[in-house]
Order: structure tokens, then C-alpha cells, then sequence
């Protein structure tokens, strides 16, 4: 089956025997998707310098088995700006991506957050909240929302000035005095979650645990390496800021 | 590595592991060398086991040597000031046929988080006490035009800048003897951003 040309990001690439590559995707109308590029990395194919992370490219590719076969490749829009730690961001989403997506399940809208949360890499210099709200949204996608705007023990909305307990996959409810379990999180850090716009430094933190507990049960064991990266970079940066 | 009753057959497969070669080459060559050059076969067979048991890398820059400083360490007549940091050793190369005279630092390799391949595996941790050890002026990015490559080089160019060490990356662009209408757009991007006053 011959898959039209539409948009598509690459997540990953790897060299497959002497000229060829395996490519991971992300496309826009088929999800996660494995190819074969064969001959992408000769220099007369001239595709070794498009098949590259963060560009909105448009991919057809012949579908036959668990990997399609590359057929074309084109750039829709110039590379994505990205530098330094929005390089590292960038390939900590990807790989989250390429973790929590099974192959060939088509997530349209998760497309559409995947190329904002991009764009916002490149733009701003703080990418605390665009990563958060794309955690967010993936959790979604994959059926793992996360209910913030309810107690899920009394059924009341969350309010702002309490603090709330939020136990892994079932949701906030109000922090026990003594040994509170799961995450503890205010519920105004909640509020702001669900209307997608953390507003301090303590939101900011609280949001931070909160998704890293609930993205860790479906990451398994195995960490993540860019993760690791991006705070080893973090880590180079501060120490540059000291006097 | 399986090994059949059959000697040839046995030859033609060890032959495959080298780049480029298929099973078609692989026989050709077998037959050539039985059949014509057995002496330099000999010869070749002793060269490789040489270099594969006494071959390692150099403690200072991490190049292919059986030294434990590599010549490009050790020569006087290399500017120590210079740093150039490389992905593989054909890179070492390739800089020092293009008139480059410091010294190298090679990765054998690049960033690539989601391959598992961090700092440590590259040996940011020695380029760093070659950084510490107050002799290089000036660090040459040289990694390759990548999204790995650029990833790479940020990376390390705070490391360089945080010891208060100018850092460089070489440019990049219109390759020589090129015309602007057959360049991928790739590449034509990063010439445009990384233009130059011209006088
Ligand atoms: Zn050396």
C-alpha cells in the first residue's frame, strides 16, 4: 500500500547496513511509524540532510510489513531553530514519543501539540511549561488523562488554597494531615494545569512531579536518557552563572 | 562467526565484515587473492592482527594509536592553543589535509540520547582535564552538520565556555565549486545564518 505524501516529523534515525537508515516518524495522519530509507545516507539521494529531527517534512512511503519503505521525502517548512537546551527538550520529547506511542496508531491532534510544543522549544528560553502541557496532552493521547479539576473522593472542585494528594492513575483528593500519598500538589497548581498556563515557580515544581509520577508508571524502569541529558546540560549552564 | 567445512566459503564471509563489500566483492577478492597474490594476502592477514591487538586509543585526545600519546599529541610543531573536536578519527584526517595545525579531541561518536549515547560514552570527562590542564586557547567545534552534531557541539561549548575558553564552530554553507540552485535548503539555511561581513 502506497501512502500519499503528508506531513511527518522524524523522531529517530539509525544507519541500517551501509547506505540505508532506519527512520522513525511521526506522522500526522499514521502515528508512530518505522521505515526503511534505502540509500538515504548516499550523498547523491540527498535526503541525509532532510531525514533530520525537529523539520516538518512531508514522507510517502510504500507500507508492507512491520517497516514501510521511504519513497519520497520533502521539506514543508525550514528546520526548527532549536539550540541548546531546546535541543536537549527536543530530543527528550521525542523520545517520550517514541516510548509511550505504539506504532501505527494514529494520533492526529498529539500531531498538532507535537508541532506547537516544537515551536515553543525554539521561542522561549524557559521550556518548563511547554513541556509540562505537552506531558499533558501525551498522557491524554494515549488514554491516561489526568483528572484535575475534582476531588475524586468527595466529587467537589478542586479550590485553589488546598493542598491535594494526587495517587498515581486516580487523581487529587485532599492531602491526609499524616503521611499524605502520591504527589502533593496545591490545588491551585491543579487549576492552572486545566487551564494550561502555570503561573509560578512553586506551580511550576509542583507540575514537574506531578508528571513525572504519572509518565514514570508507563515509562517502566528504564530511564530516560535524554532526560539525563537535558539536566546534565542544565547543570553545565548553572555552574556557568556562578561568579 | 560461523564457521563452515569449507575454507573459501569461510574467506568470502570474514571479507563481508569490511565496508562496502558484499557477497559478490567478498568472492571476487577471495579468488583474487588465492589465485594471484598470496604473499600480499599474507601480509595483509599479519598487518590486521597487528593493528587489531596493538591499537587502542591515546590517552589525551582519544585518537586511534598504539602509542599512549598519539603523534597529533605528541608533535611540538602542533599549536597546543588549538583544540579541534572531531566525531571520528577520518575527521582527524580530514582537518589535517585541510591545513589545520592544532591539536584534536575525537568522540569517536556523537550525542544520540535516544541510542543511549551521553557524555561519558564520548569522554566529555577526559576533554574536560584536557580543558583544566590550562593550555588551549581556543576550541573548534568540528562535529558534523546533524541535528546530532549541533547537539553535540552545544554541549560541549558550555563546557568550554564555563572555563572561559573561546569556542569556534566551523562554518558551514555553499560547498566549493557549488551553485546555489542545485543546494538541499538544509544546507542553504545554515549558510544564510551563519553569513559573514564580506570585504
Ligand atoms: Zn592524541
Amino acid at each position: 500500500m502506497r501512502v500519499e505524501p503528508h506531513s511527518c516529523f522524524v523522531l529517530h534515525t539509525r544507519a541500517y547496513r551501509e547506505t540505508s537508515l532506519l527512520i522513525e516518524i511521526f506522522s500526522q495522519l499514521h502515528g508512530r511509524v518505522g521505515l526503511v530509507g534505502r540509500g538515504s545516507r548516499r550523498r547523491q539521494s540527498g535526503q541525509a540532510a532532510l531525514v533530520q529531527p525537529f523539520r516538518r517534512l512531508s514522507i510517502a512511503w510504500s507500507a508492507r510489513g512491520e517497516l514501510g519503505t521511504l519513497v519520497s521525502v520533502d521539506a514543508e517548512a525550514a528546520p526548527v531553530a532549536l539550540t541548546g537546551a531546546g535541543l536537549m527538550a527536543g530530543f527528550y520529547v521525542n523520545e517520550l514519543i517514541m516510548r509511550l506511542l505504539h506504532r501505527d496508531e494514529a494520533h492526529t491532534k498529539l500531531f498538532d501539540d507535537y508541532a506547537e510544543v516544537m515551536l515553543q522549544l525554539a521561542q522561549v528560553t524557559s521550556h518548563e511549561q511547554a513541556l509540562r502541557l505537552f506531558e499533558i496532552r501525551l498522557l491524554e493521547a494515549v488514554g491516561y488523562g489526568l483528572i484535575l479539576d475534582h476531588d475524586i473522593v468527595t466529587g467537589t472542585a478542586v479550590r485553589p488554597d488546598e493542598l491535594y494528594q494526587y495517587i498515581s492513575e486516580q487523581g487529587p483528593s485532599l492531602a491526609a494531615e499524616h503521611m499524605p500519598k502520591g504527589v502533593c500538589i496545591h490545588g491551585s497548581t491543579l487549576i492552572e494545569l486545566a487551564v494550561q498556563s502555570l503561573q509560578s515557580e512553586q506551580s511550576l515544581r509542583e507540575a514537574k512531579l506531578l508528571l513525572r509520577q504519572e509518565l514514570g508508571r508507563h515509562l517502566g524502569d528504564r530511564p530516560l536518557a535524554s532526560r539525563s541529558l537535558y539536566q546534565a546540560y542544565l547543570q553545565q549552564n548553572r555552574s556557568l552563572q556562578k561568579p | 562467526m560461523n564457521q563452515s567445512n569449507n575454507l573459501i566459503e569461510d574467506l568470502v564471509d570474514a571479507l563481508r565484515c569490511m565496508p562496502g563489500i558484499g557477497k559478490k566483492s567478498a568472492r571476487r577478492i577471495a579468488y583474487h587473492l588465492l589465485e594471484r597474490d598470496r604473499e600480499g594476502a599474507r601480509h595483509l592477514a599479519g598487518r590486521l592482527t597487528a593493528a587489531m591487538d596493538q591499537i587502542g586509543h591515546c590517552q589525551q585526545c582519544r585518537m586511534l594509536t598504539e602509542k599512549t600519546i598519539c603523534d597529533f599529541c605528541s608533535q611540538e610543531r602542533r599549536d597546543p592553543t588549538l583544540l579541534c573536536v572531531v566525531e571520528t578519527p577520518a575527521d582527524v584526517y580530514a582537518m589535517n589535509e585541510a591545513g589545520y595545525k592544532g591539536r584534536f579531541f575525537v568522540l569517536m561518536g556523537h550525542l544520540s540520547p535516544l541510542d543511549g549515547i551521553g557524555p561519558e560514552e564520548l569522554g566529555l570527562d577526559q576533554l574536560a582535564t584536557l580543558l583544566d590542564s590550562g593550555e588551549v586557547e581556543e576550541v573548534i567545534l568540528a562535529t558534523n552538520l546533524t541535528v546530532e552534531g549541533e547537539t553535540t557541539a552545544h554541549f560541549i561549548s558550555e563546557m568550554v565556555r564555563a572555563r572561559d575558553i573561546r569556542t569556534t564552530r566551523i562554518a558551514y554553507g555553499v560547498p566549493y565549486g557549488g551553485e546555489l540552485e542545485y543546494i538541499d535548503s538544509s544546507t542553504l539555511t545554515h549558510a544564510l545564518n551563519g553569513r559573514r561581513d564580506f570585504t
